[in-house]
């Protein structure tokens, strides 16, 4: 039993908890401010206690706990801190602790006078040129020893604006709450925007950091107007025709970005519509437009955004079925089908017209019901065959469309 | 008697050891040599017990894996068998090759138990040799090891199989040291798989257990039925009771401990499948289908396991209900009948909901495997026995020796024929070597966020096992809790086309709304999925060296450092790290210390056959002999002459030759479908080929067939034409091709024709035969340092309006337009989420595939949610209101605009039905393999009342056109629903809402009849392998 008797008064020695004579009297503990990475002593008074008495600091800051130990020599209890106590600034929430009594004792560490860092940090990285559009340049300044710099101190922000001459004059902005910002309104000038921050400190030297820079982009486009190179327009139904537009500028005559995407309406004589996508390439508008296969005009409009062109007419002349052609029926017996060949189509030139152009055939059947195929040409000739298992005895009309030529025929089935 | 009588033959054996030597040889060299040239590698489960064992390996004393399933517990498998791998890979290195090891250790292991489970049931010790040289050599076996891949079924069988006899003997004569080495044993079957163990119990265990009460009793019944009547009941059915009830009693409290282990060495596994019991609805599997539909399951699951056992059936049938081996037949009947899954309705009238969820191929292959002991009787019949004698009487001496040797030769082929099965039949993809996405997904921290990947097979458990990343699939279905999986019978994401559009629809829920998963990469085999993720806003990054695509969504947040995780109590941590592996060790001891137990060989005499009566000994007349082998040739002639008829009237059924020719062309066989057309009129093989690239699109290249509809008009005798539906899925929906097909008849055979099944190859050329055009390109720098943050702009994006509708009989949806406001492109997501009047929220989902998600600066798209069978849970809650928010990144990808459209117009068909007509016509250089249409319409007053889209289902090759049709979405059935966006919306990078309204100028007038005022036209696409 004796041995734990002593075991317990040991491990009580050992950890200070023995209880004092007499109630403590509160310390004097005035705050105290310690620069950062410096050697500070805090020496804390006490009134009536014991000599060797242990007092133990406990301090909790942003760097984490520190303890320390030390015990009461003439009513007073000093602490030291090495530098690396007291690397990182910032409030630390201490506590004096003699016996079971507790007192709290704040401290703050500041951060060296200097600037030694600065991290500038800018978004969005792209505005919108016109001034009504800003980027917010945000700086973290931090001393030798990592630590952010304090309220007010002073940075200066440089700018340089796309297209000036010369950079702005620079702009003295504080740190407050660890951060320094600045709003950058675009200008009207469309381009680089390129930004950098410095410190000059207390001691005469000086901080730079890295430069920024934000893209200043055009505003929406300005109206615009299209056009084609081609000289002679041919109603192939085939070829294509490039349309392009006038150098796209916004308000402030930027040329559009490329890639901006717009979309073209084309409206036909009969009224059917297209739509053709397109980005902005160098600057312009530029698509491709398939001819239409019937002769008459079209109009073109494009649109970007809220911005459109002037509607483009275009006329074109017929270039398809140049002569007349015939619908020939013909049964085939042995391959169970009705051929029904349309011929001869010719093009421009009085030539065959391209393989593949399609024509379109009608057919009705002797019940009145109309089907519409479309046949492709091939050798100046469309080819249609229609299984006869599906036809019925009686008169059929065939009406074919090529160009702006139609041709009508019938035929007879008998089974 | 020729030399080669039975008696003398027998003198050839001088022990039946030599016999067991033989089949532990055939393991060491047949089944391990096999299993190091890798045949587990295209197995369906080895892959599975490897991940599990490189867990264990990982980590011994936690259950709990991150990498599947969002997280799952170990705890839902017993692990011996893992273990057991895991802990040879810690000597050698190697996952796969301790797998090896130890399925030859299993087998080595199986062998030495068949034989002493044989001898239990077999009148001499030669006939349980040779049933174990039959079950090693059997095609059960070889399917098992080879096929299916099955390390915890074998392992425990054998652990039971070693028990089995030590049981016996316990029951029979008692002795502590046998009990306690039969628990050991039933004590490691439990801890390798407790299926074994618990039906076990009744269909393995208990046979043997009543043969040894069978046996105590058998002294004290009279030999005949005329004793019987001479004796009385009374102290005969004493004498019984006296004898029987020491051996009830031990039978009995074997039973109990047996009963007490199996709750005991996998108590973890009882406790999760009771804490967390598994929810998931019946994934099909085709052991419960019907044999006589399904031939390839027949095949798969009856006719392979029983192999050549099949011709001793009827001699194990004759003999084996005899008083001795009575309850094994029982027991083995019952199996059978198990075993025939859903040919007959016995299986599931037996099993009741059971039947649903297990595999009942299991019972085959136990069935087999206690038929082996019967199947070596008849092997020594036929070779020394009553078997022989008939054969040699009946056939004569060469006969009956043609006879064994065509077993024989029958038993090997089938066998190999069996380990090469998936060689020549592929049931999983081509290997892939995981190692280029290891590399990938330890890359840039690439491992902070989830994966899934498609197409892989089994592999993907291989790929997971050598990694710590995780992903959302997994493959071990018992473990999954989430909702997405659990309520649809899909087996696996990865394959999610083999369970049509419940396992499309389930993946669809994944790949739209990633976020939720933390799923940022796929790594895909298989491009029919292509599609989907393409148009979810998943773009390709690259290509591996391995041929595998990876897929990267844009904007996913990573795992937090903390993934969520079921805590497992740490006694079932120790009761699972502890306790199987310890019964198999005491396992292993009652082996070593039992071997002289079981080894009576020298009690055991030389074999020899009884004596033949003289009239038996008297061969038949040469002549009847002949015409007995004759009668045999007959019948196999006949058989042959069935198979050929067959065979020539499936090439006279029409529909049948088309069948075959588009399962041609689904499995890419082109030359075998070139083969069948007639050949008369059919291209040359290029120019075939030709034409077939030349028709691409979604159903060309990404869809598979699922079902033909052929309806034939017979022309005249040898001409008929043929109207063929072919329904294929892809991964976006089902999609139905009709073609009209001509076939003429040469002879007998229907053959397709060229012209009728290609109306020729598409003849229209551009005009210019070499395209310029000048082009946009982005590209994102890549990052100097290994960061989570990429540092990409985030564009401006705007919701211009959005309004919440529902469809009659089909859910809500949210539609509206998003703009990208920026100057760069954006890379979009955008999450709707419905609330209930109390702000409860009721549905949370993103824009899947019927929304542009990569955006060009400016550019406009219509977006619509669908929320129906989100999570596969219903709507039920009465709505109140939604809210919807985008975010954006740069992006540089898939931006591709080409697609105009020409002679756009609204009118009816001749159904009355209003369609949207249009020709879109590619004005880029690169095709529009899926051109993907969108139609926006809107109301009077400008707003977005309903949103369609449609996928093209052929390619647009450049400076193409294409003609199409849309079914316009009849306007009466979309009622606007009487719900408020909720304010205010969140706010992400300065995204917000102007529900005001907006007409962009490429729009189409509407007639009024229509329902919608106007109509606004879009496509974009995707490029196949361009992107």
């Amino acid at each position: 039993m004796s041995f734990y008797i002593w075991l317990l008064i040991g491990i009580f020695s050992l950890v200070g908890l023995r209880g004092p004579a007499a109630e403590p009297a509160p310390p004097a503990l005035p705050r105290q401010i310690i620069g950062a990475g410096q050697a500070a002593d805090i020496t804390i008074g006490f009134v009536d206690m014991p000599e060797d008495y242990p007092v133990t600091f406990i301090g909790f800051g942003s760097a984490g706990v520190m303890i320390k130990q030390a015990n009461i020599i003439q009513q007073q209890a000093s602490f030291s801190f090495s530098p690396a106590d007291t690397r990182y600034a910032g409030h630390i929430q201490a506590q004096i602790r003699v016996g079971d009594k507790v007192w709290e004792l704040p401290i703050h560490i500041t951060a060296l006078p200097d600037v030694q860092t600065l991290l500038p940090v800018v978004v969005p990285r792209s505005i919108v040129a016109g001034g009504a559009d800003y980027s917010l340049f945000t700086v973290l300044a931090t001393d030798a020893l990592g630590n952010p710099m304090a309220n007010d101190t002073p940075l200066q922000v440089l700018a340089h604006y796309p297209n000036v001459i010369t950079p702005t004059e620079a702009t003295t902005i504080t740190i407050q709450n660890q951060l320094a910002w600045l709003r950058l309104p675009s200008q009207n000038n469309a381009g680089i925007l390129r930004l950098g921050v410095q410190a000059i400190n207390p001691s005469g030297s000086v901080a730079y950091g890295p430069e920024r820079l934000v893209r200043v982009v055009p505003r929406k486009a300005k109206d615009f107007r299209l056009s084609t190179s081609s000289q002679v327009l041919l109603a192939d139904g085939y070829s294509l025709i490039e349309i392009l537009s006038n150098p796209l500028l916004d308000m402030y005559d930027n040329v559009l970005l490329d890639g901006t995407s717009g979309q073209a309406v084309v409206i036909e004589a009969d009224g059917t519509r297209r739509m053709i996508p397109f980005q902005v390439r160098e600057g312009r508008a530029k698509f491709s437009l398939q001819t239409p296969a019937s002769a008459g005009s079209l109009s073109v409009q494009a649109f970007i955004g809220e911005a459109q062109s002037e509607l483009l007419n275009l006329t074109f002349a017929p270039a398809l079925a140049m002569a007349p052609f015939t619908i020939a029926t013909q049964f085939t017996a042995n391959d169970y089908q009705l051929q029904v060949t349309i011929a001869p189509l010719l093009s421009y030139l009085g030539q065959f017209v391209p393989d593949g152009t399609p024509v379109r055939l009608w057919v009705t059947q002797p019940n009145g019901t109309q089907n519409e195929y479309i046949v492709p040409a091939e050798q100046g000739q469309a080819v249609l065959n229609i299984r006869s298992s599906t036809l019925s005895p009686g008169q059929y009309q065939f009406r074919a469309k090529l160009g702006g030529r139609e041709v009508e025929s019938q035929f007879m089935l008998t089974r | 008697m020729s030399s080669s009588s039975p008696s003398s033959s027998v003198a050839a054996y001088r022990s039946p050891r030599v016999i067991v030597w033989v089949a532990l040889g055939v393991v060491l060299l047949f089944h391990g040599g096999l299993l190091l040239q890798g045949t587990y590698r295209t197995t369906y489960d080895a892959y599975v017990h490897i991940f599990f064992a490189d867990h264990w390996r990982r980590n011994w004393w936690d259950p709990w894996d991150t990498r599947w399933y969002t997280g799952f517990s170990l705890t839902s498998y017993p692990p011996l068998s893992q273990q057991l791998i895991a802990l040879v890979s810690m000597i050698t290195g190697d996952l796969r090759l301790s797998f090896v090891i130890v399925q030859t250790f299993a087998l080595f292991m199986l062998t030495l138990g068949m034989f002493r489970f044989g001898r239990l049931w077999t009148r001499t010790p030669y006939a349980a040799a040779w049933g174990t040289l039959l079950m090693i050599t059997s095609t059960a076996i070889t399917e098992t090891v080879h096929v299916f891949g099955q390390l915890p079924t074998t392992l425990s069988l054998s652990m039971l199989l070693n028990a089995l006899p030590f049981a016996h003997r316990w029951v029979k004569q008692g002795g502590k040291r046998s009990l306690l080495f039969a628990w050991a044993l039933v004590a490691a079957t439990t801890g390798a798989h407790h299926v074994t163990t618990l039906f076990g119990l009744v269909f393995i265990i208990a046979p043997v257990l009543a043969s040894a009460l069978l046996q105590n009793i058998d002294t004290a019944l009279p030999k005949s039925f005329k004793q019987l009547r001479r004796r009385k009941l009374k102290p005969i059915l004493g004498l019984i009771i006296r004898r029987a009830r020491f051996s009830v009693l031990r039978a009995g409290i074997f039973g109990v401990g047996a009963g007490v282990l199996l709750i005991t060495v996998v108590l973890p596994y009882w406790l999760w499948s009771r804490s967390d019991p598994i929810n998931q609805i019946s994934i099909p599997h085709a052991s419960r289908d019907n044999f006589l539909v399904n031939l390839n399951a027949g095949l798969v699951f009856w006719l392979i396991p029983y192999g050549m056992l099949l011709f001793a059936l009827p001699y194990i049938f004759a003999t084996g209900y005899r008083w001795r081996t009575l309850p094994l037949m029982l027991s083995i009947s019952a199996m059978i009948l198990l075993g025939t899954g859903g040919t007959t309705p016995i299986p599931r009238m037996i099993l009741g909901g059971a039947f649903d969820i297990l595999t009942l191929d299991r019972f085959t292959f136990w069935a087999v495997m206690l038929m082996y002991p019967l199947a070596g009787e008849f092997a020594l019949s036929l070779q020394q026995g009553g078997v022989a004698r008939k054969l040699q009487v009946w056939l004569g001496v060469r006969p009956w020796l043609g006879v064994q040797v065509g077993l024989t030769l029958g038993i090997l082929g089938t066998t190999v024929f069996c380990a090469s099965l998936s060689q020549y039949k592929p049931m999983q993809p081509a290997p892939i070597d995981p190692q280029p996405i290891v590399n990938f997904l330890e890359k840039d921290q690439h491992d902070r966020w989830r994966y899934l990947t498609l197409g892989f097979g089994d592999q993907m458990a291989w790929l997971s096992a050598q990694s710590t990343a995780a992903q959302v699939d997994g493959n071990y279905h018992s473990a999954r809790r989430l909702p997405e999986l659990t309520t649809t019978p899909v087996e696996r994401l990865e394959g999610a086309k083999y369970s049509g559009v419940p396992g499309i629809g389930s993946l669809q829920q994944f790949v739209t709304v990633p976020d939720k998963y933390n799923l940022k990469f796929i790594f895909s085999n298989d491009p029919f999925y292509d599609p989907l993720l393409f148009f979810s806003g998943w773009h390709r990054l690259q290509r591996l060296e391995n041929g595998i695509a990876v897929w990267e969504r844009e904007d996913i947040a990573p795992l937090p450092e903390e993934v969520p995780r079921k805590d497992i109590p740490m006694y079932q941590r120790i009761m699972f790290g502890i306790l199987p592996f310890s019964a198999f060790i005491s396992a292993m001891i009652a082996m070593v210390l039992g071997r002289h137990q079981m080894s009576d060989d020298k009690q055991v005499p030389m074999y020899i056959p009884p004596p033949i009566p003289a009239r038996a000994r008297t061969p038949l007349p040469r002549w009847r002999q002949f015409l007995n082998v004759l009668l045999i040739a007959l019948m196999l002639a006949a058989f042959g002459g069935w198979a050929a008829w067959q065979w020539l009237n499936y090439r006279s059924d029409p529909e049948s030759v088309i069948t075959d020719y588009y399962q041609d062309l689904d499995f890419r066989r082109f030359k075998k479908a070139y083969s069948r057309l007639a050949p008369d009129n059919r291209p040359e093989y290029d120019q075939y080929l030709l034409n077939l690239s030349a028709k691409g699109g979604l159903v060309a290249s990404y869809a598979k067939l699922s079902d033909l509809k052929i309806a034939t008009f017979q022309l005249s005798e040898d001409v008929l034409d043929a109207k063929v539906q072919a329904r294929y899925i892809t991964a976006l929906s089902y999609y139905t091709d009709t073609q009209s097909i001509r076939l003429t008849r040469d002879l007998s055979a229907w053959l397709p024709r060229w012209q009728v099944l290609f109306p020729g190859e598409d003849i229209r050329l551009p005009p210019d035969s070499f395209v310029r055009k000048t082009d946009i390109s982005y590209a994102v720098q890549p990052q100097r340092k290994a960061q989570l943050d990429s540092g990409l702009d985030r564009p401006q994006v705007r919701i211009m309006s959005s309004r919440l509708v529902a469809r009659a009989g089909i859910g809500f949806s949210l539609v509206g337009e998003l703009s990208n406001d920026d100057v760069d492109p954006a890379d979009v997501t955008l999450t709707a989420r419905l609330f209930d009047a109390a702000g409860e929220q009721i549905s949370i989902y993103n824009a899947g595939s019927a929304m542009f998600h990569k955006l060009l600066p400016y550019e406009v798209t219509p977006f619509r949610v669908d929320f129906d069978g989100v999570s596969n849970v219903p709507i039920t809650r009465p709505l109140s209101s939604y809210n919807v928010f985008a975010k954006a990144l740069v992006t540089s990808r898939d931006l591709d605009r080409d697609i105009g459209t020409q002679q756009l117009r609204a009118m009816r068909d001749t159904s009355g039905q209003w369609m949207v007509y249009a020709q879109l016509i590619n004005n880029g250089v690169r095709e529009a393999t899926i051109p993907h249409v969108m139609v926006t319409y809107y109301d009077q007053g400008g707003k977005v009342a309903w949103v369609d889209d449609l996928f093209v289902n052929e390619a647009i090759r450049s400076q193409r056109t294409l003609d199409i049709a849309l079914p316009l979405t009849t306007a009466s059935m979309i009622s606007s629903f009487p719900t408020q966006p909720q304010w205010p919306l969140p706010t992400i990078n300065g995204t917000d809402e102007l529900d005001g309204v907006w007409l962009p100028a490429d729009i189409l007038p509407l007639p009024a009849e229509t329902g919608y005022a106007y109509a606004r036209v879009t496509v974009h696409m995707f490029s196949g392998s361009g992107q």
